[in-house]
């Protein structure tokens, strides 16, 4: 057996991410060949000449055989060259570089307050299993799971922005505090629907470190409270969920792209909704691509992490 | 897509006669249901108002007991418009977890069963699908398709085939090696019979519990889709659409886009109630 270490596992799982890639890539050039309509028609009007039509199709390299399409596709993209929106008044690549920085703020925020709503559930839940409080924070998180973000959000926004008035009606800040300010209820609304899976899963993880032997022997020792909790249960249970993270992030990107629009948010999320009401194609292509390339990247990390936490899975 | 929450959720043990509180739990949640779905049909007799009616004599009237759930922004009952909604909601959410269901089921058992390249290639699309999040999938589809129901039910059946694919080969595979199937292929059966009569049935209990919680999942697909334009259109009446169609009202006629998201909530409470108790019942 070949034990090449940490470094050879990344290397590895970094070399199986790239036919995923290049699938990825041909899926969304393809997009272009599945869309209804003629794209030269598109650019030159419905009244354009035959000759004109050829001139455009020459001009846009649809004359060429579709494999010259896609190198050239990929020549653009490896440019950052991901064509103008419908107006041609913006290009697709700086409207993905002004958008990245909400929708990861966004993804930012949510995944502390995932993390802090599922810990402390977790936590409170599984002080007695299937005692009153673990079976109403199970009833919880089945509503957590059931109620549309974007229902929530608005909820969020007639019952605590409007009346407090301590966060924004919708829009982006532009300072740190106020962008955090904008992010919080956003965050709030989509850590609802995730925080529940993670919960599950920390919450049968420290009812199983708290039934070992080696739980029972510290106690023996004399470790008590919070230190017993930190050091012995919650770095144990902690293990499953990690495995979890980058399918929980993969939520959150989801549920992003909703919640966007509900506080309108200029991140990547409205982009996509308002390319798809618009019928923009160059954005909706772009924004495909960026979002299952981030799936990809997340899963990968996702799966180095597991394996630096827990060496057993590199072999 | 990505994993569906419902289905990490709510696997405790219980004691008891899990069959009894099962069964009621399954009664109580289909009742539900069914009164919600036969209350569309019947809105304007129930509530005494046309959900269709405008009335500009009556616009933004808060909840009372004239009106439940208050008046939108053209004076129609906005209950009244709920419960027709539910018409429209039920059957496509649905639906929307019966295609993909029985598409995974098929897939799923065709590449346990005959493994090989089909195996092989089911899988790879499996991987290829969950590389895209679930919303994703979705808007790009209806972009491809244009709005409307039919591209919601091919965005759901698109993307959430796969947890089915995956559940179901995984107990074919470890059922066709056992010695009762291999029983029945010396046997003489065909395939096609040992893989219905024999190896199917076995995976099918948990598949059908995934699918009744599926439910609240498409529900949320649709109303999404629908709240953010690129699912049911205008002249239908839909919750998800409804609570957008409020959302510019909500500083002062807050009711108008939040009462809708009662009934979703309702409906999420039954498919949990039908999803629980099922399993309890399977589980016997």
């Amino acid at each position: 057996m070949i034990h090449s270490g940490r470094f050879g596992f990344v290397g590895r799982r970094l070399l199986q991410a790239i036919p995923l890639t290049l699938v990825l890539l041909l899926l969304v050039f393809a997009m272009l060949k599945v869309v209804p309509g003629d794209p030269a028609m598109q650019v030159a009007g419905p009244r354009a000449s035959a000759a004109t039509l050829q001139a455009i199709r020459v001009q846009l390299g649809l004359d060429q055989p579709v494999w010259e399409q896609f190198l050239h596709y990929l020549g653009r993209i490896a440019t950052g060259d991901f064509g103008t929106t419908a107006t041609g008044s913006t290009k697709v690549g700086t409207l993905i570089a002004s958008g990245a920085p909400v929708t990861l703020v966004l993804l930012a925020v949510s995944t502390v307050f995932t993390v802090l709503i599922a810990g402390a559930t977790a936590l409170l839940a599984a002080r007695r299993p299937d005692g009153l409080v673990d079976r109403m924070i199970n009833v919880m998180a089945a509503f957590g799971v059931g109620v549309p973000t974007f229902w929530l959000g608005i909820v969020l926004l007639a019952g605590v922005a409007l009346p407090t008035g301590a966060f924004p009606i919708g829009g982006w800040g532009d300072t740190p505090a106020t962008v955090l300010r904008a992010a919080v209820l956003p965050a709030l609304a989509l850590s609802v629907s995730v925080a529940p899976v993670l919960m599950a899963s920390l919450r049968s993880g420290i009812v199983e470190a708290r039934r070992s032997e080696y739980h029972a022997a510290a106690q023996a020792a004399g470790v008590r409270g919070w230190k017993l909790t930190r050091g012995f249960v919650l770095r144990n249970a902690a293990v499953p969920p990690v495995s979890l993270l980058a399918a929980l992030t993969t939520l959150l990107l989801s549920g992003a792209v909703v919640v966007e629009s509900t506080f309108g948010l200029p991140g990547l999320g409205l982009s996509l909704t308002q390319a798809a009401q618009n019928r923009d194609f160059n954005v909706i292509q772009g924004l495909t691509l960026v979002f299952s390339l981030a799936v990809v990247v997340v899963n990968l990390v996702g799966d180095v992490l597991v394996a630096f936490l827990d060496p057993r899975v590199m072999v | 897509m990505a994993l569906a929450p419902a289905q990490v959720l709510g696997r405790r043990r219980v004691r008891r006669d899990p069959g009894a509180t099962g069964t009621a739990a399954l009664v109580t949640g289909a009742v539900l249901l069914a009164l919600l779905l036969a209350a569309s049909f019947v809105s304007g007799a129930l509530t005494g108002h046309d959900p269709a009616l405008t009335d500009l004599t009556a616009r933004f009237r808060p909840p009372s007991p004239q009106h439940w759930f208050g008046t939108d922004q053209l004076g129609r009952d906005v209950f009244a418009r709920v419960l027709v909604a539910a018409g429209t909601d039920l059957p496509l959410a649905l639906l929307g977890a019966a295609v993909p269901a029985v598409i995974g089921i098929v897939l799923g058992a065709l590449a346990g069963y005959a493994r090989g390249w089909i195996g092989t290639a089911v899988m790879r699309l499996a991987d290829l699908i969950q590389a895209f999040p679930s919303y994703i999938l979705l808007i790009v589809l209806v972009f491809l398709l244009g709005p409307g129901a039919g591209s919601f039910l091919v965005g759901a059946a698109v993307g959430a085939w796969v947890t089915y694919a995956r559940l179901v080969r995984g107990v074919v595979l470890r059922l066709r090696e056992l010695d009762y199937v291999r029983a029945a292929q010396a046997a003489g059966l065909g395939h096609t019979r040992v893989l219905l009569r024999h190896v199917l049935p076995n995976a099918l209990p948990q598949a059908v519990v995934y699918a009744a919680s599926d439910i609240v999942l498409a529900l949320s697909y649709l109303a999404a889709l629908s709240y953010l334009g690129l699912g049911i259109q205008a002249p239908g009446i839909e919750w998800g659409q409804m609570i957008a169609d409020g959302q510019p009202f909500l500083r002062n006629q807050w009711w108008v886009s939040v009462m809708p998201g009662l009934a979703i909530i309702l409906v999420g409470v039954a498919v949990r109630l039908i999803a629980g108790g099922l399993e309890r019942r399977l589980q016997r």
